[in-house]
Parts: structure tokens; sequence; C-alpha cells
């Protein structure tokens, strides 16, 4: 493995890892389990490619397997979360409508559009 | 003079392989690195948008063309038969699972009744959506 790769390879994990803690922090502050949900599956989608970058740091191509069996674990979750939201609709304690509104938080809002 | 052109030969056969390496190695370097940025994207968009349907978008969309790229960059460099097939299986299962994924997450969100952000123009999920309503009638329940 060369210099250019091991550099670009640091980099990479190193954005990564940034990505994964923005996840994490909208796991940690989402206003509702949708919420949690999709954060659950962007950090389940960084993890697959985070076993590709070990797969090209290490030179070992079996951990491309591992790719496939993680997206095929991580659809598979997601959609039984989607189908457990979509049975219990409203009626458990993590869904608030008045939090799930979400005001938003990284903009002020134009009070009067028209 | 016939150890001078072998040697010649055996530089040009060394130099097309140090090349041929070091465009390899910078072509996976360059998929490394987008693939990383759009991962970071999308986090960064699941963080800062303000809804969760636009949060859905950013990390499906950003998400999987990240991933897309990463395991484009493992057949670049690994470049045999069990990596490229393995990746392309990849990113087929990954492109084909993921909007199916978010579409199950936005419909029972939806249904559930997540509102959507105060700057969003349309819904056409909704009833009372101007422009469903204008262009066919209301269905009867």
């Amino acid at each position: 493995m060369s210099d250019l790769l091991t550099i670009s390879s640091w980099i990479a994990g190193v954005l990564m890892a940034l990505g994964t803690l923005l996840g994490i922090l909208r796991i940690a502050r989402g206003p509702g389990l949708a919420d949690r949900i999709i954060a659950l599956d962007l950090v389940g989608t960084i993890a697959i490619g985070a076993s590709a970058i070990f797969a090209i740091s290490t030179g070992e191509p079996v951990y491309l397997l591992m790719c496939v069996v993680l997206g095929l674990l991580l659809f598979v979750g997601t959609v039984a979360a989607g189908y457990y939201l979509l049975t219990t609709k409203g009626d458990n304690i993590m869904h608030d409508p008045k939090l799930s509104s979400s005001p938003i938080q990284c903009a002020p809002t134009p009070k009067a559009r028209s | 003079m016939c150890s001078n052109t072998k040697g010649a030969l055996v530089n040009d056969a060394t130099l097309t392989l140090l090349s041929a390496s070091l465009l390899q190695d910078g072509a996976t370097s360059a998929l490394l690195i987008c693939g990383a940025t759009f991962c970071l994207l999308g986090g960064v968009g699941m963080a800062r948008m303000p809804d969760l349907y636009t949060r859905i978008q950013a990390a499906t969309k950003a998400g999987t063309l990240g991933v897309a790229l990463l395991m484009l960059a493992a057949i670049v460099h690994f470049a045999t038969l069990d990596a490229i097939v393995s990746g392309s299986l990849a990113i087929v299962f990954l492109f084909l699972t993921a909007p199916v994924a978010a579409h199950v997450i936005a419909r029972a969100s939806h249904r559930m009744g997540v509102q959507a952000s105060r700057r969003t123009v349309i819904d056409q999920l909704n009833d009372d959506s101007p422009s469903l309503s204008s262009h066919d009638p209301p269905q009867t329940r």
C-alpha cells in the first residue's frame, strides 16, 4: 500500500467519523421516532462505507462481502422499523405531534410569506 | 549496445508499471475522498435539515452515493473478479433498497401525522392540497 493511499484512507476515515458524529447527534435529539430511525439508517450506511475503506487499507477483499451483508441487515431493519411505525400510529409515547412539527433550528423562518 | 537497449526496455517496463500503479492509486484515493465527502454531507444534512422528509432525502441520496463511490474505490483498488463481483453486488443492492426503505419510513410517518416544515410548498398526499384538488375531485371516503 502506497503513501498516497494511506493518507487518503486516513482522510476518508476522518470525514466518515465526522458524518457518523452528526448522525449520532440527530439520534440523540431527533424529535420523533422516525427521525431516529432515519439517522440510524444513515449511520449504518456510513458503516458500510467504512468497511469498504477498511477493506482497502488492510488489503483484504473479504471485507467487501461484509458490506453486502451489512446492507441486507440494514434494509431489513429499516423496513421492520417502518412497519412498526405504520402499525402503531400515534399511540406510542415517542410520537408527540407538537415536537414532531420540529421548528426550524438552523435558520430563522420568515414569518409571513404572503 | 545490446545491454543498453535491454536496460532501456526494462526501464520502460518498470516505468509503465509504476505509472499504472500510480494511476490506480490516484483513482482510488480520489474516489475515497469523494465518497467520504458525500457521507459527511449526508451527516451534515441530517443534522441541519429542518424537517423529517428533507432529512430522509439527505440521508438516502448523499449516503447512498457516497457508499457507492467508496465501493468503486475498492473495486478499482483490488481489480480482481472476486472484489468486482462483491462490490457491484453491494452497489446494486444499496441502490435498490435505500429508496424502498426511505419510502417506507416517509409513508409511515406521513400517515402518523408528522408535520412538514412550515416552509414546505406543496404536499400532494394531503387532500386539501390546492394543486391536487384543482386537478381532480377529492376522493370520498
